[in-house]
């Protein structure tokens, strides 16, 4: 079967040259139809670039796309022009940001917002585009949408704007969704709503789901399968219970085994000793050997490759657990 | 009161009926038109090299909690005993006297060192200002400060800029530590860090604790962290404690049902554990502490709500000689 997203030897760096650095290196990955699929890793691995990345929005000129192929239905994304882009992604291909304070406009009402979906992707009347509306907010179980459509964002709470931004993603019935960091910005039980609700939109409409995030817990409950960004590298993939059971590579054990888990007390947390690398200042061989305790000189001199396997696993290590 | 069962050289800290409202003034003569009531009457006690967690989301008045009692925001009403005196209205050299035994650790490393000190001004700056050393004596105090929590001293001259959130997170426990107090205020201090550096962190709290028998009051709103680290527990919602009791106590026997939508839903890191069944969804939001819903602040959300609820506000039910509960229908649910 073919992907319906996949992503080739994605390379993305400051420059082109040499001596720029290289931020994403080589990420391979792919998002079947009707998946849900995490990137899972910690700040500055790179995770949101790949999103990026893929949505054609890489911050220019502050960092630039070297190579890589991304396909989407088998088309080259990277080679489409800004206008054939511009109906793929927020039609096909819709983002839920993070941060739902910062990525609506506060000069604009939430009508106005979701309105402009519509008139970029179809050719609705303007009352068609307000009944669409009133469904979309009533389906993301926003109260009283109509009055709602005329609010403008500071007006609504995190999970109420959250809502929205999921609503202004489903207006054209995207085929897949980018999903940064949807719930990290919210409170628990806002959180759990906002997680009930994507996983019933994902029952009803089979959506394909892309969720960044670095909250475990969230990705046991929701995704299917797992990929694990370290230091701008794809270190480990595979089906969520496969990982979560039997990780392989020393950093998603570390991970795993970090985090404290009600009903295991332990007097100690297992830690990952030291720090994220440095950008600037990338390890040689295995970029995670400095932390690894499972670290010989081989990991020191020579790196790891990674083979991705459709269905199987993969793990970029030279001693995997 | 809990107070009265615990001997008396046990307790550090007592907070009675503790109240901060901010006032609301409007118009051109600026009249008091409300008041949001942030911390809306609490008490609780601390004991001596305990643990004792606040939670909530965020809004609830926990962060509030903490500044009244390093005396940031000074209270509207109530009372904050510290080792059987009085601190409320302490000020001048009284205050400074406090702050000595009160330190705070605060939740976002990126705003809380000051970018144009160097690690070793920040963190000496206590120690000068209370006259605590000088010298070579200061030298060698933050040589030791550096080494206690994890840091090379040679990082001494360097500017916040150049260290990681965790690093600064150690810098600025460093810095609460350096005048020996007996009890920190951490404020959210993980919030703000990645998972693998948030577990080094909360080891090194739990190891300071031991080795200089620390007071923790720990804010936050991470139920996992919570459970890892405290000893007590007390749940705010809408500026008031809603139910307080030992970690066990609270964790395995939640009393109130805002503590077990709170705990249903925490995503569990486990893919085998299907918790959807039994997870309690709260409907709507937090409501706005401007103008909190009349009788029980939880009845807009409450599963369980009767008609009793929306009229009057429930007092505390003990459940146990630790465990307490604002709900009317606590042996209900």
């Amino acid at each position: 079967m073919e992907a319906l997203l996949e992503v080739k030897n994605l390379n993305v760096g400051t420059g082109a040259s040499e001596d720029d650095i290289k931020i994403l290196n080589d990420i391979n990955l792919y998002v079947n139809r009707n998946e849900t699929v995490a990137i899972v890793g910690e700040s500055g691995c790179g995770k949101s670039l790949t999103a990026l990345s893929i949505m054609g929005l890489l911050p220019i000129p502050a960092t630039k796309l070297i190579s890589g192929e991304i396909k989407y239905e088998g088309k080259d994304l990277t080679k489409l022009s800004e206008k054939e882009l511009n109906r793929i992604r927020g039609k096909d291909i819709a983002m839920i940001f993070q941060e739902p304070m910062s990525s609506l406009n506060p000069s604009f009402t939430i009508g106005n917002q979701l309105a402009e979906v519509f008139k970029c992707h179809t050719r609705f009347s303007k009352s068609e585009i307000k009944k669409r509306s009133i469904e979309l907010l009533t389906k993301v179980r926003v109260s009283d949408p109509e009055e709602k459509l005329s609010a403008y964002p500071y007006q609504l709470s995190g999970g109420m704007r959250q809502r929205v931004m999921i609503a202004m993603a489903l207006a054209c019935n995207p085929k897949i969704i980018l999903a940064d960091e949807p719930t990290t910005a919210l409170d628990v039980t806002i959180q759990a709503q906002i997680i009930d609700l994507l996983k019933e939109l994902q029952q009803e409409f089979g959506m394909t789901i892309l969720m960044i995030t670095h909250d475990l817990g969230v990705v046991a409950e929701t995704c299917d399968r797992i990929i694990v960004m370290y230091a701008g590298e794809v270190v480990e993939e595979g089906r969520v219970k496969e990982i979560f059971h039997h990780p392989r590579h020393p950093y998603t054990k570390g991970l795993l085994d970090s985090i404290p888990i009600i009903g295991k007390p332990l007097e100690r947390l297992n830690l990952i000793k030291g720090n994220v690398p440095d950008l600037n200042s990338m390890p040689s061989g295995c970029r995670f050997h400095p932390r690894c305790e499972l670290a010989t000189n081989h990991c020191k001199d020579s790196k790891p490759g990674i083979e991705l396997t459709s269905g199987g696993r993969s793990v970029r290590c030279w001693h995997p657990h | 009161m809990l107070a009265s069962t615990l001997e008396t050289s046990d307790v550090l800290l007592q907070v009675n009926g503790l109240k901060k409202y901010y006032f609301i003034r409007e118009g051109i003569f600026g009249g008091v038109t409300g008041s949001i009531n942030a911390v809306d009457d609490i008490s609780f006690t601390v004991k001596k090299g305990e643990t004792f967690s606040i939670v909530g989301e965020s809004g609830c008045g926990k962060s509030t909690t903490g500044k009244c009692l390093v005396r940031i925001e000074d209270p509207t009403s109530g009372s904050i005993v510290l080792n059987n005196k009085n601190i409320t209205s302490s000020h001048g050299k009284e205050l400074l006297d406090l702050r000595r035994n009160i330190q705070m650790i605060f939740q976002d490393p990126y705003s809380s060192l000051n970018p144009k000190h160097t690690i070793r001004e920040s963190i000496s700056e206590p120690l000068v200002n209370f006259r605590i050393a000088k010298g070579a004596e200061l030298e060698k105090k933050l040589t030791n400060l550096m080494e206690i929590v994890g840091l090379s001293p040679k990082y001494l001259d360097r500017y916040p800029h150049e260290f990681s959130g965790g690093q600064r997170q150690r810098i600025g426990i460093a810095r609460a530590l350096a005048v020996n107090p007996e009890l920190i205020i951490c404020d959210e201090p993980v919030s703000a860090l990645d998972v693998s550096i948030q577990s080094q962190i909360l080891n090194l709290l739990k190891d300071l604790q031991q080795e200089f028998q620390l007071t923790y009051i720990f804010i936050s709103h991470d139920l996992s962290v919570v459970h890892h680290i405290s000893d007590r527990v007390a749940v705010m919602y809408l500026g008031r404690i809603v139910e307080m009791g030992s970690k066990t106590e609270l964790f395995n026997n939640p009393k109130h049902p805002y503590t077990k939508a709170l705990l249903s839903s925490i995503p569990i890191a486990n893919p085998d554990i299907d918790n959807k069944q039994d997870r309690i969804i709260l409907n709507g939001d937090v409501p706005s502490p401007r103008n909190p819903p009349n009788g029980c602040y939880f009845h807009t959300r409450c599963p369980y709500k009767k008609e009793q609820c929306e009229n009057s506000y429930p007092d505390f039910t003990s459940i146990s000689e630790t465990h307490k509960t604002a709900c009317f229908y606590v042996n209900e649910i």
